[in-house]
């Protein structure tokens, strides 16, 4: 029911989000900047 | 050539070595695991945030030696803005500066605007809200200085969409998600970067407790963690 709104039916993890910010932080992200990046799997768009 | 793939931001590179990183309200939830995360990517870690000693000394010890970084602890009180100026000071003086702030720590209260606790909406926005604002001005100049720094603000999928019972972390996180057209101007020139994550739903302790307040009508359920 909590899930229905959300396109891959299951709860981020700690680990999922805390990955994405190791990678925002590193080099491989560099041009990334000022941007808003949604980790919902699919939440906020649907 | 070389290729993103060969200078993963994964484990065996350890890509930020040498670098370290402030996490507040990094003991437990999404800002442990970002703890856990960088440390593994070989940055030295402040942990900031509630809980017990003992506790914390446990998670301190585990990233450590999962990690083999240094990992320290910084209790202060981020509704306090001299506590937050003593936190950032701490970091320096004992890890050698501060080259990734990531600003994670935040608190719910659920109740309809008009039962909302005044106390409670002036709490959520001191933390949710001024709590980022305070040590990217503290730790801008220094990177600025160093040439190098990354700044991470946690927002929540709050930031695009409220949901009822919410009004102060709704109000403070759509400002948090949206506040870089008033810090581009005050950071041009600065080698940093402002970068924001929006977490989504996720299980937690704190949403159940928000879940059950907000009772079954809500339609966006209270499974966001905050900040």
């Amino acid at each position: 029911m909590l899930l229905a709104q959300q396109p891959n039916k299951r709860f981020a993890t700690v680990e999922e989000i805390g990955e994405t910010v190791a990678f925002l932080v590193n080099d491989a992200a560099a041009s990334i900047t000022g941007a808003a990046i949604a980790v919902d799997g699919g939440w906020t768009a649907h | 050539m070389e290729t993103l793939l060969s200078k993963s931001w994964l484990d065996p590179e350890r890509s930020l070595y040498g670098k370290v990183a402030l996490v507040t309200g990094s003991t437990s939830g999404i800002g442990l695991g970002i703890a856990h995360a960088l440390a593994r990517c070989g940055a030295s870690i402040m942990l900031n945030g509630l809980g017990r000693a003992e506790d914390i000394a446990r998670t301190q010890q585990a990233i450590a030696q999962e990690a083999r970084v240094t990992v320290l602890y910084s209790d202060a009180d981020l509704t306090r803005v001299d506590a937050v100026g003593e936190m950032v000071e701490m970091t320096c003086d004992t890890l050698g500066g501060i080259d990734i702030l990531v600003n994670n720590a935040g608190i719910q209260h659920v109740a309809p605007v008009d039962e909302f606790p005044p106390a409670k909406w002036d709490q959520i926005v001191a933390l949710n809200l001024s709590a980022a604002f305070h040590p990217i001005r503290l730790v801008l100049p220094r990177m600025k200085q160093n040439g190098f720094g990354r700044i991470v603000n946690i927002a929540s999928a709050h930031g695009l969409v409220a949901s009822p019972f919410k009004a102060a972390y709704v109000t403070a996180k759509q400002r948090a998600a949206r506040p870089d057209q008033d810090r581009r101007a005050g950071s041009r020139g600065a080698a940093g970067h402002l970068q924001r994550s929006l977490p989504g739903l996720r299980r937690h302790a704190a949403g159940r407790e928000a879940d059950r307040r907000s009772g079954q009508g809500s339609r966006h359920p209270a499974r966001i963690r905050h900040p």
